[in-house]
């Protein structure tokens, strides 16, 4: 988090991650600028497979493939998904008891 | 109930070579054939079946011995419970297709926790029991092979994601795709009616876009799909997303808050309360085994049946009010109360093979007795119906009939003929009573208080059973 120095009540400024300040819209223009780049860069596969042409219905196309192929693409990623879930979950549940335990002590003391 | 052929096959599960479902004396059995002997078995002994048997998640069944309907196959017989009415999922609101697809990621979740998979993830293998979704297909899970691919994946994104994406983000009345794709939404078509902001949803972009996009590339590709491998992690990880996707879908009427949805009536509370009084003590005189109601919006009547434990199915064209219906039934635990989405003046036709893979709304009936509360004057003044046809539709879809007629000087027919020119001039109490005779005997009529409404009691005649 970057530190806030408020100049006056209209105008609020944040130190810069090399200790410059810089107006408060500058980390915001960038911000919403990477979130661009990561949306083009997640839509690029999409752009690049899709043609948005409609299969014809030709008897002799097979869509199994297609989906065999993407499925063992996406459970990679799904897959990460699934581990980084199952962690942020225990660390919770570790920060959790860690804090109730802490209040039981806090209560116990008074 | 379910029709069977001359062989006595029930048309519905002709596809797949593990069993398939026939009718004898009246009930249904479903033969396990040999090919499918060591999955059975698997289901059996591992403790899978009855796990989900006892969190209401799949149908239970007996094992009988009887006849075979073909020997030469047969490895068991067995006896799933019967569901009292099928229904399909171009009949289901937005809530029960979303409920149908938890149910089925739940039985997949269950199977690999026993090193089982689902081999079938049709949204016809969920049929709604006691009011609650429930997996019927028992011949469809399989041994689970680490490194081998979701053989289903393809059918859950066709009969689930799909459908509910393009119903949460384009239009409720495409869940109507059902009913000319029996095998779930093309993806491709489901990817070019989509909006352009789901390319944007992770989820979305991959199972529905990405994966339309890979099916076209390798439609006519010769490809070695053994070399394709998804680890067991990866497997998990897909049944996960699929069901985060799933659970985040949301619908809810443009503009319309849930509870101020139904104000529509122009009863006085006197006028309804009386109206609820008589419908009880009509139904109290004929105590049926099952009622539909027709056009029973969202459920307020229909609630009045299944109170009484009669199994009710409380029909209506509004997606909204099934929504509606469905939430109330969910909240309050209502066994014998289901909503469903018809349209009656296009109900429900026989699809897939031959026509009869799926049976029609009329091969679903008769039932007991039909309550048609305020449903006429739409028939015959909104549709055009004549009352000659809509009596003789009633007489083909009940034994007895509790219906309301609202004379033209009611408000609500006047809203009716304020946008259409009056061209009903056979429209008449008298006109309607004569009709309704030709099938039915009228045994009671109440006038309702402060309106002009009249709400009867019929039986059928015996010329007409």
């Amino acid at each position: 988090m970057l530190p806030i120095i408020r100049m006056s009540n209209h105008t609020t400024w944040v130190m810069g991650l090399k200790g410059k300040v810089v107006h408060m819209f500058e980390p915001i223009y960038i911000a919403v600028k990477n979130l661009m780049r990561l949306i083009t860069v997640s839509a690029a596969p999409a752009v690049i497979i899709l043609n948005f042409h409609q299969t014809t219905g030709d008897p002799y196309l097979d869509a199994g493939t297609g989906s065999i192929i993407i499925q063992a693409l996406i459970g990679v990623l799904a897959g990460a998904l699934l581990l980084l879930k199952i962690y942020w979950n225990k660390a919770k549940d570790f920060f959790k008891v860690l804090s109730s335990g802490r209040k039981r002590r806090g209560d116990l003391h008074e | 109930m379910e029709i069977s052929t001359s062989s006595g096959d029930v048309p519905s599960s002709f596809r797949d070579p593990s069993g398939f479902l026939f009718k004898r004396d009246g009930l249904i059995y479903r033969q396990v054939n040999g090919f499918y002997k060591e999955n059975y078995d698997r289901l059996m002994t591992s403790g899978l079946y009855r796990v989900l048997v006892d969190a209401e998640l799949l149908i239970p069944h007996d094992e009988v011995a009887i006849e075979p309907a073909q020997p030469d196959k047969a490895y068991k017989i067995i006896k799933p419970e019967l569901i009292e009415f099928i229904s399909y999922p171009y009949e289901w609101c937005f809530s029960q297709l979303k409920d149908a697809a938890l149910t089925t990621i739940k039985v997949q979740k269950k199977a690999l926790d026993f090193g089982m998979s689902l081999k079938d993830c049709s949204a016809y293998n969920i049929q709604f029991r006691k009011a609650k979704p429930v997996f019927i297909d028992t011949l469809s899970f399989e041994k689970y092979r680490e490194g081998q691919p979701w053989v289903a994946y393809r059918q859950f994104c066709q009969h689930f994601l799909a459908p509910l994406a393009l119903m949460a983000y384009r239009d409720i009345r495409l869940n109507q795709l059902f009913r000319v794709y029996i095998d779930g939404v093309p993806l491709d078509l489901a990817s070019s009616l989509l909006p352009f902001r789901t390319r944007l949803v992770f989820s979305l972009l991959s199972h529905i876009h990405l994966h339309a996009g890979s099916q076209k590339r390798y439609a006519d590709k010769s490809v070695d799909t053994s070399r394709y491998k998804v680890s067991r992690l990866s497997f998990l990880g897909l049944v996960d997303n699929l069901e985060s996707s799933i659970k985040r879908l949301k619908w809810q009427p443009r503009g319309t808050e849930w509870a101020d949805y139904y104000k529509e009536t122009n009863y006085s509370e006197a006028a309804l309360q009386h109206k609820k009084q008589a419908v009880t003590e009509f139904l109290g005189r004929l105590s049926p085994k099952n009622v539909w109601d027709l056009g029973g919006n969202v459920g307020v009547f229909s609630r009045i049946a299944s109170g009484k434990g009669i199994p009710t199915i409380s029909f209506d064209i509004d997606p909204a009010a099934i929504e509606i219906n469905y939430h109330e039934c969910v909240a309050k635990g209502e066994p014998q109360l289901l909503p469903l989405l018809i349209d009656l003046t296009n109900p429900s036709p026989g699809i897939g093979w031959a026509c009869d893979e799926r049976m029609a709304f009329l091969e679903r009936g008769p039932s007991d007795t039909v309550l048609a509360l305020a449903l006429v004057h739409h028939l015959a003044i909104s549709n055009n119906v004549p009352l000659g046809r809509i009596a003789d539709f009633l007489s083909r879809i009940c034994n007895s009939l509790i219906i309301e007629f609202v004379p033209k000087s009611d408000s609500q027919v006047q809203r009716l003929l304020a946008t259409r020119e009056d061209v009903f001039s056979d429209y008449t109490q008298d006109a309607f009573e004569q009709e309704l005779k030709k099938y039915f005997i009228i045994q009671d009529c109440v006038r309702i208080r402060e309106s002009e409404r009249t709400l009867y009691l019929m039986r059928k005649s015996q010329t007409a059973q």
